[in-house]
């Protein structure tokens, strides 16, 4: 992985942390953006074996490469089913046509997934890179328009029922990248430390500053609306136009297709010697849709996907320390 | 017959002689002069049309059949090789195919009796065009010579602007039959060796029988997998080839071709222009962001005014979305097979522009713009906006004449994903062009430097256009890009 740049590291595996950001479900206040910042240092702690221990690629190890080949197909699965989900507020064509609809996006996004996760890792992260800065570009203009417009009192008004433990676990539940961040990370051979505090330093960063954003601009109808930070989308207005909302819906296109080829080119990348290119080809999108059609009628809580990214963390240095050890005895 | 070209030269000139005309199958152009000089009997052969007659006069045959009388064949050929400066460019040549190679080339290439090896002397004066401005790539500020088909004319043009001795150009022949000259043109102390012994081994496995267009040889130096983009860049201008070449990069220069290809190419490239460095740096910039935004008005403004209008138009204020209604609500046909009618439209016109004769060229003109241009507004069978919108579209992408082909096909492609998904097919589309272009990769060089992966310097030529000044001090070369290196 010494291809990628620490940049291109970043927004590639950051992709799968924002997307899942879009879809947030429920009420935000500072609250929450002081917990997702939480969830992140303890995912920071919880990288440090990682960052110490690593030192043999994921892809060598089966194992790992079963356990890692699935928390990316859950991931994409999940990120599917958010896609469905936000169905309701976020208008595509076609897709209000029942499940045939449903169905028909979820395929063409998988299509365009499976011929981006075809061109390789280097190409996507490239791309990621590309499409982050466009990111930060409109999450620039979103944040003039909040400091414009914005009704700051709101920040102090919006209030959730959770307490900072819930708000730190719906932190770590909401971290789609961690999978695509642990396996690429155990095969970086140079500035480990370097990538991974960038990393958190961007997500706990662009998460804050979101949340903010979103609890600032629809603080005031927090409690009635399913998705704070695609209403506060919505409400902006920076600039002289009827609605602005419906070019939020290019970024989150972009993210949505972004965190789902993320999924599956890595998923590629560590199957790759194990499971033909042809069959892969076919079957990372048919789990990932399966895997959609899932959870989107059994969604999992959010403790359950907050301790699955914890084991995510953590499985690959109790890998090796197991294989060490057996070494060892051996 | 190719066993036989590849045969040695024969001592006896009456057998030569007879070979030639039977590999030749007797065609009227080989001209073949016999002669005796310095005791020796002799042939000049030449090819008809393709000699200077005053040069061969002059320089070959008048000295060439004064010589005294010399004891044998070999003495002879010491004797010219040796006392006499026939031509500055001569050769020994043993075999048919080389004799071939080089008559049909424009040499004159003397045998005798009792060898088997004949001497070629340079006296090329065929029939080319004069040096004349590049029809393609406009410029104010800037030299107007462009290249010409002559690939040696082309040579010099580039060795007129660089003569530094780290100019390098080797002349390799390429096609089965018609054995043409490429020249590869690089500055030795500034291009990676690794560059230059990756594109000989790229160019030997060229098996064409002709190379008669840039386009014959650049898929074989380009990546196998299928790209929007090409990675390898053509210019038509000598001023440009040099400024590529002193930033490392390589060239190809082809016989026939007025174009030279450039290798590696960035995007990035296909905004600049020489006139970017003959204004002032904040006039460059300005031009420069006039023409990212007049690709991306090319490529994506159908699309997007499609995907408003049918889907998204709560974008729009009220009084353009008024505007917008009542023009559209006289259209019959839907806007997506609007936009792709008046496309499809404009690229007869604009093919039908090319291929004419210049003489009818004015009829276009009045057909296209004037009959059905005005009539199919006035008709109703087109919107007036829409109209406008794909005019303006075309105009766009004929900012960026580099990237013409691509602007064309993306075009259609956003139009037909806008017209079906809206801003989320744009989306998706737009996702999968930008992941192909971030794949688009030769020789280690990523197409998308310096923006991803980003480089800090390379911006000073990229998003601006720094001043000379600080460019001296930068002594940029290609070779920053590569990924091997970084």
């Amino acid at each position: 992985m010494k291809k990628i740049t620490d940049l291109q590291f970043v927004t590639f595996v950051l992709a799968g942390d924002i997307f899942p950001l879009l879809c947030l479900k429920g009420g935000i206040s500072v609250m929450t953006a002081v917990g997702f910042a939480a969830g992140t240092v303890v995912q920071f702690l919880l990288a440090v074996p990682l960052i110490i221990l690593s030192e043999t690629s994921i892809s060598k190890s089966r194992p790992m490469k079963i356990f890692y080949s699935l928390c990316l197909v859950i991931w994409g699965g999940l990120f599917i089913s958010m896609l469905w989900d936000t169905s309701a507020v976020i208008y595509i064509p076609g897709e209000n046509k029942g499940i045939y609809g449903k169905l028909l996006i979820a395929a063409i996004t998988a299509a365009v997934c499976v011929y981006i996760s075809s061109e390789g890792i280097k190409a996507v992260s490239r791309a990621s890179f590309i499409a982050g800065v466009c990111g930060i570009i409109c999450l620039t203009v979103a944040v003039v328009s909040c400091l414009s417009g914005g009704e700051w009192k709101n920040l102090l008004r919006a209030e959730t029922e959770r307490n900072i433990f819930s708000e730190i676990t719906h932190g770590l539940a909401l971290s789609g990248g961690t999978a695509c961040f642990t396996i690429l990370l155990n095969e970086t051979e140079t500035h480990r430390l370097k990538r991974t505090i960038s990393y958190f330093t961007v997500k706990a960063s662009v998460s804050a500053v979101v949340l903010i954003i979103a609890a600032v601009t629809a603080g005031g109808i927090m409690m009635i609306t399913k998705f704070p930070v695609i209403t506060a989308a919505q409400l902006s207005q920076p600039f002289q136009s009827q609605r602005i909302d419906a070019l939020f819906l290019i970024v989150f296109a972009v993210f949505a297709v972004f965190s789902l080829s993320a999924q599956m080119v890595t998923a590629r990348h560590i199957l790759n010697n194990a499971i033909p290119e042809k069959i892969l080809f076919f079957l990372l999108p048919a789990a990932m849709l399966t895997a959609g059609l899932i959870l989107s009628s059994f969604r999992p809580g959010q403790g359950i996907t907050a301790v699955f990214t914890v084991i995510t963390l953590l499985a690959a240095p109790a890998d090796i320390l197991i294989r060490r050890r057996s070494k060892r005895e051996a | 017959m190719k066993d036989n070209l590849n045969t040695e030269l024969l001592h006896s000139l009456g057998e030569n002689l007879d070979q030639l005309k039977s590999l030749s199958g007797g065609t009227s152009d080989l001209l073949i002069n016999e002669f005796n000089t310095g005791g020796i009997h002799c042939a000049l052969i030449c090819c008809e049309g393709m000699f200077s007659s005053q040069t061969i006069a002059e320089l070959v045959l008048e000295p060439i059949t004064n010589i005294s009388p010399q004891p044998d064949v070999h003495a002879l050929f010491r004797y010219i090789m040796r006392n006499m400066l026939l031509s500055t460019d001569r050769q020994e040549i043993f075999s048919y195919s080389e004799l071939f190679r080089f008559v049909n080339s424009g040499f004159a290439v003397l045998v005798a009796e009792g060898t088997g090896k004949g001497l070629a002397f340079g006296v090329q004066g065929y029939a080319s065009r004069s040096v004349q401005e590049p029809a393609g790539e406009g410029n104010v500020m800037g030299s107007h010579e462009g290249f010409v088909e002559t690939v040696r004319t082309n040579m010099s043009l580039v060795r007129r602007r660089l003569k530094s001795p780290e100019l390098v150009m080797e002349l390799i022949s390429k096609g089965s039959k018609s054995s043409t000259d490429l020249c590869i043109c690089y500055m030795k102390d500034r291009v990676p060796e690794k560059l230059i012994s990756d594109i000989r081994r790229s160019l030997d496995n060229i098996r064409l029988e002709t190379i008669l267009s840039a386009g014959y040889i650049r898929p074989f130096i380009e990546r196998k997998k299928p790209e929007i983009f090409s990675s390898t860049g053509t210019t038509e201008r000598p001023d440009i080839l040099c400024s590529k070449l002193i930033e490392g990069r390589a060239a190809i220069l082809i016989d026939g071709v007025p174009y030279a290809v450039i290798i590696p190419r960035l995007f990035c490239e296909s905004f600049q222009t020489l006139d970017d460095y003959a204004f002032k740096p904040f006039y460059a910039v300005f031009m420069r962001w006039l023409k990212y935004a007049a690709f991306l008005i090319a490529v994506l403004l159908p699309a997007v005014y499609a995907a408003i209008v049918m889907y998204h138009p709560e974008l729009l204020n009220s009084t353009l979305l008024m505007l917008l209604v009542k023009a559209e609500k006289n259209a019959p046909l839907s806007i997506i097979t609007e936009s792709m009618l008046v496309l499809v439209m404009y690229g007869i016109i604009r093919e039908a522009g090319i291929r004419l004769p210049k003489p009818t060229g004015g009829a276009v003109s009045i057909i296209s713009g004037l009959i059905i241009g005005d009539a199919a507004v006035q008709s109703g069978l087109v919107s007036t906006p829409l109209l406008t919108i794909t005019a303006l579209a075309v105009l766009s992408g004929l900012v960026v004449p580099d990237l013409d082909p691509q602007i064309t096909v993306l075009r259609f492609g956003f139009l037909i994903a806008g017209g079906i998904f809206g801003l989320f097919g744009i989306s998706l589309f737009a996702c999968a062009v930008l992941v192909n272009v971030c794949a688009t990769e030769d020789y280690g060089f990523p197409y998308t430097a310096p923006l991803s992966p980003f480089k800090t310097g390379g911006m000073g030529d990229t998003l601006i256009r720094t001043g000379f000044r600080k460019m001296q001090d930068r002594d940029f070369t290609v070779e920053e890009y590569h990924e091997e290196n970084n």
